[in-house]
């Protein structure tokens, strides 16, 4: 993590990311961007309730009942959103205790809400850089959240826009690569949240492949026996799992170019250069 | 055959996860790929000890045969 001087913070930016994490908006908030913060607030909650609505709260109902607890959806990416998370725990549970079908939008319900808390995540490290400058010394970069969600919604695109190709593409092929051999090895069973509900979250992380895949081959018909079921879910979840190391790679590069002041203006030539080195290893 | 397939399929995927552990520890290129193979050595020993270790207690505490 780079470092910034106190002066020249607006709050405390682990503060600030743990209230975006609560409330969506509320890091904002608590670092003077009221009018972000309230259009994070409306966007991300706004986007909970529609697949709350559209569920009728039963996005949790897809959890096998053996699994069923106070923290089993700790693991899923509605905990991105903790607040509307723990609302929807306390309002709708884990759904009817009777076998009712599903509401026809219920995928893309269950999309909406996972969705929301993805992005809350991007509103939360958003906050934590308001906390620690809120002005960048170096604006000609772009912004780190921006990379960052690049590099979620596809493999290796974070890397790319940086400009650092190379490395984009041995990324985009390695979990592209793993992700459709394990959706090849699953018979796409894998493309289910109903089927594989944890997997399904881990893959999330993936953005838009995982995504795309679900919507043009989700939930395939199972005529016949899977012998590597298990590996073809183990596969796609590490694709996604995995892209968090990549977007993890991408922010702290990001986030140097970012706060690193502008060329010739500190004597030091490390945070002057634009381009990583070997000493730029990402926290 | 059905134990090739498995080690075939670990094989796979701890390359991936080397690979782009790799990446992670080095910002540059260069000295990222040229690490893959002794990173990877390195990950497929220490998973053979552990599953050596496990093997080995396995028969010794567990065997029920």
């Amino acid at each position: 993590m780079v470092e910034t001087r106190t002066a020249e913070r607006r709050g405390d930016p682990n503060v600030a990311a743990l209230l975006t994490w609560f409330l969506p908006g509320a890091g904002h908030l608590y670092v003077g961007r009221g009018g972000l913060g309230l259009l994070a607030f409306c966007a991300l909650e706004g986007l909970y309730l529609l697949g709350w609505f559209l569920s009728d709260g039963r996005t949790f109902e897809y959890l096998d009942p053996e699994l069923r607890g106070p923290l089993a959806t700790l693991l899923t990416p509605e905990a991105g959103n903790l607040g509307a998370m723990l609302f929807h725990l306390k309002s709708s549970g884990f759904g009817s205790a009777e076998a009712v079908p599903f509401p026809r939008w219920m995928v893309l319900a269950s999309f909406c809400s996972a969705l929301s808390g993805i992005l809350n995540l991007f509103v939360a490290a958003h906050a934590h850089l308001e906390a620690r400058a809120g002005q960048p010394l170096s604006p000609a970069g772009p912004h780190p959240v921006r990379m960052l969600a690049a590099a979620w919604l596809f493999p290796g695109l974070g890397h790319w826009l940086q400009g650092r190709r190379l490395r984009a593409a041995i990324v985009c092929v390695v979990l592209l690569g793993l992700f459709v051999l394990g959706t090849w090895l699953a018979a796409g069973t894998n493309l289910s949240r109903e089927r594989h509900f944890y997997y399904w979250s881990g893959q999330f992380l993936l953005g838009g492949p995982a995504l795309l895949l679900e919507e043009l081959a989700g939930n395939p018909r199972v005529t016949g026996e899977l012998s590597w079921v298990d590996v073809g879910l183990l596969y796609a979840c590490m694709a996604g799992l995995l892209n968090v190391l990549t977007m993890l790679d991408v922010w702290g590069v990001a986030e140097r170019r970012w706060l690193a002041p502008p060329r010739g203006s500190l004597p030091d030539p490390a945070l002057a250069s634009p381009s990583p080195t070997s000493s730029e290893v990402p926290a | 055959m059905r134990l090739g397939a498995h080690l075939g399929f670990f094989l796979v995927l701890s390359l991936a996860i080397v690979i782009l552990s790799a990446f992670y520890s080095e910002a540059e290129d260069g000295p990222a790929l040229r690490s893959v193979p002794r990173r990877y050595a390195v990950f497929i020993g220490a998973c053979a000890i552990v599953a050596g270790t496990m093997l080995v207690l396995e028969h010794v505490f567990v065997a029920v045969g």
